[in-house]
């Protein structure tokens, strides 16, 4: 007897054969090479507090520069590298990911409305002049969450969201809401947004 | 000598005294449900776990933290075995001949075997963490900002190196958590760095909502766009018989020792244990052909291996301050919270500490055996909780630990634009650890090569005569040349060479 789960990586070395290396790394490369520059032109803008007598080799862009100038090396590295490195095959699955950018969007947007805009004062209080309890917040995200994860495995089930598919959801996203709120503020003294 | 002994009986008192062992108990459970879930990883659980832990006592906090990570990379093993999928990457080498002896319906005995080597790891890795951490602090005393500088850029290093199959995006990584640990106030003149005016930056990216971001957001993520996998149903006992365990005490002793020698090393994590000890495994084994086809010997070399680099990552992180590995990069911010600095003068500060330490360790071992074993198949369930009811509480608690230990909104912020970054870094190829040996060396750098330059009124040369400071400039060095492909072809063709010439 089996049961489903669902799995997030596979063994190194394990199942299918490396996929061969796509050229992107050139763009990454060129990427980090602008990244680097950044911060290494900000470091030496930076202010070197030569009034208050520290020393040019102490002053606060040292580090940052240097590590910009690092980054600038190892990306035109990666940029000019004749040979990619061959991608592993988890990480060759991961890029194969594409077909459920659908799905991934939806939980990319699940989550930032809940820390941007559900939580303390995030955009709903600015939007609405109140904040919603962070139960409530919880309670709404989780409850939304849990719809829009099972909705393919409803899809391929050929079954319909129905009130018991809604109730589930319901009771495990105000039962968690719940239930942290009270473990946290008054459990472990945690002051929540 | 007997004042230590009587101090290290006083710390295994303590810590097995009534409400410290519910709390271990329970540290070691919770770590073992997150690394029995594929994607959670043992950083993940002790970063979301000293949050929920900032307000109870020191000793206590840092109990509940040490036995989580040993749980969670215990945990580990049972994805491993039973789904062919590692709870945790230090588990990925038990995979093949774990599943392998899970689909010849010895489920139960790969899982019990995989308990006595995590076990007997935990206790090697205990005794050498006993008896190096002093003596490695004594040294450590004589240790300079020079040292420090190149012992951070080493952690670092390492880490990119080891981490993922491109060591050139590791060590970008690298240089990318030493560059996020620069933002905020620096350590010697309190000068705003890379702030842009926003009065939250000036506290720096706080390293927890940091970690909770690249580790828990990403990984949210990162399983939920995963395809279904099917589990192994476990049929036989989970009890190893006594002369199987002693038939490999080689394997346990050579394992045991490499894992702590690979956990001294900053940066290198706890996969390397397990795959250095596989490797050498097969190297003594007489059952070569078996490895990666249900090997008993591989399945106790690869556990005993990650698991005895746990004390060996902690030797390094309490008596130098250079953490071995992500998870005891958090472990060593969330006792730096709790009020103890890990480093040289830990020994001097706080002299008892690092027996407290040993004994919490201790503790943990000896609940992974009780719950390895005797609480088996209620674990089970715990693989099959669908992701989409849990990940999203996962998610909730993501935010709750972000926010809780400086009560800051902003620290949410940064906790899910950080997750957001690191969870398409990730899908490229780059490694989140390699991030994590950054943010938490990046402090420890950026005052010791600046300390080191006023000390030195701006001449190099310290950096480069100090006999230490030396031999791990060259270390770094050959590092990183030797990852060069102009220097790889040139190796190469003189192996070639020489070579042919042997040849008549």
């Amino acid at each position: 007897m089996t049961g489903q789960v669902e799995p997030r990586e596979t063994a190194p070395g394990a199942g299918t054969p490396p996929a061969p290396a796509d050229h992107t790394d050139r763009w990454e490369g060129l990427a980090w090479v602008i990244f680097g520059a950044l911060i290494l032109g900000m470091s030496l803008a930076m202010d070197r507090l030569a009034e208050q007598g520290v020393p040019i080799y102490a002053a606060p862009g040292v580090l940052p520069g240097l590590l910009g100038l690092v980054m600038i090396l190892f990306g035109s590295s990666v940029a000019l590298r004749r040979a990619p490195i061959p991608v592993s095959a988890e990480e060759a699955a991961q890029r194969r990911y594409r077909l459920q950018a659908g799905r991934l969007a939806a939980v990319l947007g699940l989550c930032l409305t809940y820390s941007f805009v559900l939580v303390g004062r995030g955009l709903f209080y600015w939007v609405f002049g109140f904040s919603l309890p962070f139960w409530l917040a919880s309670a709404i995200f989780v409850t939304t969450a849990i719809l829009v994860l099972q909705h393919p495995q409803r899809q391929e089930a050929g079954r319909k969201l129905d009130a018991r598919a809604i109730g589930f959801a319901l009771l495990m996203g105000i039962s968690a809401g719940v239930i942290a709120t009270l473990v946290f503020e008054r459990f472990f003294l945690v002051h929540l947004p | 000598m007997f004042s230590g002994l009587s101090n290290l009986a006083h710390a295994y008192y303590a810590v097995f005294s009534f409400p410290s062992v519910v709390f271990g108990l329970g540290g070691a459970l919770c770590g073992i449900f997150v690394g029995c879930l594929p994607g959670l990883s043992a950083t993940l659980c002790i970063a979301l776990l000293t949050t929920l832990t900032v307000r109870m006592p020191a000793n206590d906090a840092i109990l509940v933290l040490v036995c989580s990570y040993v749980g969670t990379l215990y945990g580990g093993s049972r994805s491993a075995i039973l789904l062919n999928i590692p709870g945790t990457a230090a588990n990925a080498a038990s995979c093949a001949d774990g599943h392998a002896l899970a689909l010849r319906g010895e489920a139960g005995r790969a899982i019990g075997l995989a308990t006595s080597g995590a076990f007997s790891g935990v206790l090697f890795g205990v005794i050498c963490l006993a008896l190096l951490t002093p003596v490695l602090a004594r040294v450590a005393l004589s240790f300079g900002s020079y040292e420090f500088f190149w012992l951070a850029l080493f952690g670092v290093t390492m880490s990119g190196r080891l981490v993922g199959n491109d060591p050139i995006k590791g060590w970008l990584m690298g240089m990318l958590g030493l560059f996020v640990a620069q933002i905020g106030q620096d350590g010697l003149y309190a000068h705003d760095r890379f702030t842009f005016g926003i009065d939250e930056l000036a506290g720096g990216i706080a390293i927890i909502p940091a970690l909770v971001g690249a580790f828990g957001f990403s990984e949210i993520l990162t399983t939920l766009a995963n395809p279904v996998g099917q589990i192994v149903d476990l049929k036989d006992s989970v009890l190893p018989r006594f002369r199987e365990v002693i038939h490999y005490w080689q394997t346990s002793l050579r394992s045991g020792a490499l894992g702590v020698l690979t956990g001294l090393l900053p940066g290198v994590g706890e996969d390397a244990g397990a795959w250095i000890s596989y490797a050498a495994a097969r190297m003594f084994s007489k059952e070569k052909d078996q490895f990666g086809h249900g090997s008993i010997d591989a399945l106790m070399a690869a556990e005993t291996g990650d698991m005895s680099s746990i004390p060996g990552h902690m030797i390094p992180m309490l008596s130098l301050g250079v953490p071995g590995s992500a998870p005891s990069a958090v472990l060593m911010a969330a006792i730096i919270i709790h009020g103890i600095q890990p480093g040289p003068m830990l020994a001097i500060d706080h002299p008892l500490f690092i027996l407290d330490v040993v004994a919490m360790t201790s503790l943990a071992m000896c609940s992974i055996l009780v719950f390895g074993l005797f609480l088996v198949r209620p674990l089970l369930h715990v693989l099959r909780v669908p992701r989409a009811v849990l990940m999203p509480i996962i998610f909730l608690l993501c935010n709750i630990g972000a926010f809780a230990t400086a009560s800051r909104l902003f620290d949410i912020y940064a906790m899910a634009v950080i997750g957001v970054i690191a969870f398409f870094l990730r899908r490229r190829g780059y490694q989140m650890a390699p991030f994590v040996l950054g943010l938490v060396l990046g402090p420890l750098l950026d005052k010791s090569l600046r300390r080191g330059l006023v000390l030195s009124d701006g001449s190099l040369l310290p950096f480069f005569t100090r006999p230490i400071s030396i031999m791990l400039f060259c270390a770094i060095t050959l590092t990183i040349v030797l990852q060069m492909e102009s220097v790889r072809s040139a190796l190469a063709g003189l192996f070639r060479g020489r070579k042919a010439s042997a040849q008549p």
